[in-house]
C-alpha cells in the first residue's frame, strides 16, 4: 500500500516566557504522519510531548508561543491559518484524546447530548441524521449505544470513557487523531482492550494516529513508527522495530534497558542523573551531561537527526560523524 | 514461624445498603527476609489488604499473626508492638509527608516514637545514614519535602520505613506515576535493600514487570480473593486465565504480533458475579464457574491457583 502524508511537522518550535526566562519547551521537531499508520511520540515527563501535540492544534497554553516551523496538513499549513478557519479544524480534521477521559466530557450534559452537539458544529445535518451518527459510533466501539447515549460520564467505567472518547474524537472522521497518554489512567487488561480498539480503528477507517506516551510496550503494540524525545527535540525515529530493536541513541537505550520486560533478570541500567533543567538546558546535546558515550564534540553544538539505514534516523555524533554502527544491544535481545 | 501470617482475612463495608466485599476471605503468608509481591488491578482489594495488614483498620472477620503471635486480638499494646516491626511506603508518597517538618524530622519520627533512647545525636547519624542509604544527600535533612521531585519524594518515605530497621516493610505502588528512569533507579535500590536488610517486603502493585524484578513469590488477587500464587520462577506458566491475561498483557513489549485481550471489565465489587467472580471475562469458563466458586488449592509445592482447569 502506498504510503500517504497526511500531515507533515517541519522545524516546528514552541517556548514559553516565563518570569525565570525562556523554555524551549519545543525546539525544531520534524515528522511527518501517514495515514493509517501510528506514529509514537515516546518520552518522560517534561520532555515535550504534550506540547507537540497542543501546538499541532494551536492550542498551547499561555505564556507558551509558536515560535516557528510548519505544521501541513496536506497542503495547507495550519499555523498560517486564520484563527477561526483553525476552529474548523479543531475537532473535525484533528482530534485530539486526552490522558484522562473525564476532562473529554462535559460533566453535567449526557454523553449523547456531547457527541449530537460536537457532530452539529461542524455538519450540517438534521438533529436526527445526527443522533443515528452517535449510535453508530458508540456501536463501533463496542459500547452499548442505548445506555451510554443517556448516561452522563461518571456514570461510565474508566474503560467505557475512554472507549467514549475514541468515539467521540472519531465522530467526524477525522484525518488525524492525537491520542495523550491515552491509557495511562487505566488498569493493565483495559489498557489493552483501549490500544486494541484504537489499533482496529485504525485498521478500518481513515485516519493517522499520533500516539504520545512514556510507556514504551504501549508504543510497540500498535505504533508502526516511533519518535524519541529529550529536551524537545527528537533524538532518534524510525520503524518501531528498528529502533527498539537496534536502537542507535545512547538515550533510547537506556530507556529500553530501564524496562523490567527488557532483558529479564538482568539488572535494570536507567540513565544516570537527574533531567536536565528546562530553563537551564546543557549546551551541545542536551543529553550529554548523562550520556555513558558522551564525545568531546557533544558539549559543543547539537546533533542532527541523520539517516542511520533507511528510515530509521538518530541525532547523536557516535553515529553521524564516527560512523560507529550500534551499542551493542541485540545480545541482550536474544 | 512465619514472619506474617493472615488467616481468612475479609473486610465488608457497608454502604447504602449495599455490601461492598473488598477483601473477602484472604489467606497470606510472608516469611522473615521474604519479598512477595501482590499484583492486582484498581479495586481488586489489594489496598485495602494492606490497611488490614498494617492494622490500620480492624477485617470483619479473619486472623493476622505476626512471628507466631495473634495481633487482631488482645488491647492496643499488642498493636503498638506490632507497630514497631512494621513501617510502610504508601503510594501517594507526597501525601505521606508532613510538609510542614524537615526531612529530617520525618525521617527521624519513627526513631523518635520507638526508638531506644538514642540521644539527638545518634537520631541524627541515623537519619543522615539512612538518606545517604536511599540515594539522598546528608544535608536533606534541612530540606522540606516540597522541595524535593516525585522520586525523591519516595526515597524519603523509604528513609524513614528503613531508619529503625524494622522486619517488615510494606510498600504500596512504590514506582505508579514516575518517569521510566526514575522508576528503575527505585527498582534498583529497592533490590539492593532487600540483600542489604533483614526486612521481609511486601510489594503491592499493578505491575507485573516490577514485581518479577523484586519478588521470590507473587499473589495475584482478583475481586477481592487471591487466586494464585507462584514463585516468580513459573511465573511464566501460570495456571490461572487471569495471571495468563496480565502476563500476556506485560509481555507486549517485544511481542506486538499477539494481542491477548480480555473481555469486559473487572466487576463491581458490591455485586460480584455469583460462582467464579472471574467467570464473565475468562476465555475457558465452563458451566461449572457459573455455579461455583473454586477454591484456592495447592497444584504443586508453592504454587496455588482457584481455577477448576488448574492442576
Amino acid at each position: 500500500m502506498p504510503q500517504r502524508t497526511v500531515l507533515h511537522v517541519k522545524g516546528l518550535s514552541t517556548s514559553f516566557n516565563t518570569p525565570e526566562g525562556i523554555v524551549r519547551a519545543v525546539d525544531g521537531i520534524s515528522f511527518t504522519l501517514q495515514q493509517n499508520r501510528c506514529l509514537a511520540l515516546i518520552g518522560e515527563s517534561g520532555a515535550g510531548k504534550s506540547v507537540t501535540a497542543l501546538s499541532l492544534l494551536r492550542l498551547v497554553p499561555v505564556p507558551g508561543k509558536i515560535t516557528g516551523g510548519q505544521v501541513c496538513l496536506e497542503d495547507c499549513d495550519l499555523l498560517k491559518l486564520p484563527t477561526a478557519a483553525m476552529r474548523t479544524i479543531r475537532g473535525k480534521e484533528m482530534a485530539l484524546i486526552f490522558q484522562d477521559p473525564l476532562a473529554s466530557f462535559n460533566p453535567v450534559i449526557t454523553v449523547g447530548s456531547q457527541f449530537v452537539e460536537t457532530i452539529l458544529t461542524h455538519e450540517p445535518v438534521s438533529k436526527a441524521t445526527a443522533r443515528k451518527m452517535t449510535f453508530a459510533k458508540l456501536t463501533g466501539v463496542g459500547l452499548p449505544a442505548e445506555q451510554v447515549y443517556h448516561s452522563y460520564p461518571f456514570q461510565l467505567s474508566g474503560g467505557m470513557r475512554q472507549r467514549a472518547a475514541i468515539a467521540l474524537a472519531l465522530a467526524l472522521q477525522p484525518r488525524v487523531l492525537i491520542a495523550d497518554e491515552p491509557i495511562s489512567f487505566l488498569d493493565v487488561t483495559l489498557q489493552l482492550q483501549i490500544l486494541g480498539e484504537l489499533k482496529r480503528q485504525l485498521e478500518e477507517n481513515r485516519f493517522t494516529l499520533l500516539l504520545i506516551t512514556h510507556d514504551l510496550a504501549a508504543a510497540s503494540t500498535i505504533a508502526d513508527d516511533v519518535a524519541v524525545i529529550y529536551a524537545g527535540r527528537i533524538v532518534e525515529q524510525g520503524p518501531l522495530q528498528q529502533v527498539f530493536g537496534r536502537p542507535k541513541h545512547p538515550y533510547t537505550n537506556a530507556l529500553l534497558r530501564s524496562h523490567p520486560s527488557f532483558g529479564r533478570g538482568r539488572r535494570l541500567e536507567p540513565v544516570e542523573g537527574p533531567s536536565p533543567s528546562p530553563l537551564h538546558l546543557p549546551a551541545g546535546c542536551a543529553f550529554h551531561p548523562r550520556c555513558p558515550e558522551m564525545l568531546p564534540c557533544c558539549c559543543n553544538a547539537a546533533p542532527e537527526l541523520l539517516g542511520a539505514a533507511g528510515e530509521h534516523r538518530v541525532a547523536c555524533y557516535r553515529f553521524n560523524t564516527l560512523g560507529i554502527k550500534s551499542i551493542g544491544t541485540e545480545a541482550v535481545r536474544a | 514461624m512465619n514472619l506474617l501470617e493472615g488467616h481468612g482475612l475479609r473486610k465488608y463495608y457497608h454502604r447504602r445498603g449495599y455490601q461492598i466485599q473488598a477483601v473477602d476471605g484472604v489467606d497470606i503468608s510472608m516469611k522473615e527476609h521474604e519479598a512477595l509481591g501482590l499484583v492486582g488491578e484498581s479495586g481488586s482489594g489489594k489496598s485495602t489488604l494492606m490497611r488490614l495488614l498494617l492494622l490500620l483498620e480492624r477485617p470483619s472477620a479473619g486472623d493476622l499473626y505476626f512471628r507466631g503471635g495473634k495481633l487482631n486480638s488482645g488491647g492496643a499494646q499488642r498493636w503498638s508492638h506490632f507497630r514497631r516491626e512494621v513501617q510502610a511506603v504508601f503510594q501517594d508518597a507526597a501525601a505521606s509527608l508532613n510538609p510542614r517538618l524537615s526531612v529530617g524530622r520525618i525521617v527521624a519520627e519513627p526513631l523518635l516514637n520507638f526508638g531506644p533512647e538514642l540521644g539527638s545525636h545518634r537520631i541524627d547519624e541515623r537519619v543522615a545514614a539512612a538518606l545517604e542509604r536511599v540515594g539522598l544527600q546528608r544535608d536533606d535533612r534541612r530540606r522540606y519535602p516540597h522541595e524535593f521531585s516525585g522520586g525523591q519524594q519516595r526515597r524519603i518515605a523509604l528513609a524513614r520505613a528503613l531508619v529503625a530497621d524494622p522486619p517488615l516493610i510494606l510498600c504500596d505502588e512504590i514506582t505508579s506515576g514516575l518517569d521510566l528512569s526514575v522508576q528503575a533507579k527505585l527498582l534498583n535500590l529497592f533490590r539492593d535493600l532487600q540483600e542489604e536488610s533483614r526486612a521481609g517486603f511486601l510489594f503491592i502493585s499493578h505491575d507485573l514487570g516490577a514485581m518479577r524484578y523484586l519478588c521470590s513469590r507473587v499473589a495475584v488477587i482478583y475481586a477481592g480473593k487471591i487466586v494464585e500464587e507462584l514463585p516468580v520462577s513459573s511465573l511464566e506458566q501460570p495456571l490461572h486465565p487471569y495471571t495468563q491475561a496480565l502476563l500476556a498483557a506485560e509481555a507486549q513489549l517485544f511481542a506486538p504480533s499477539e494481542m491477548y485481550l480480555l473481555e469486559g471489565e473487572p466487576p463491581d465489587p458490591a455485586a460480584y458475579p455469583a460462582g467464579c467472580r472471574f467467570h464473565p471475562r475468562c476465555p475457558i469458563r465452563m458451566k461449572r464457574c457459573t455455579e461455583e466458586s473454586p477454591r484456592l488449592t495447592t497444584v504443586r509445592v508453592g504454587h496455588r491457583a482457584a481455577c477448576f482447569t488448574a492442576h
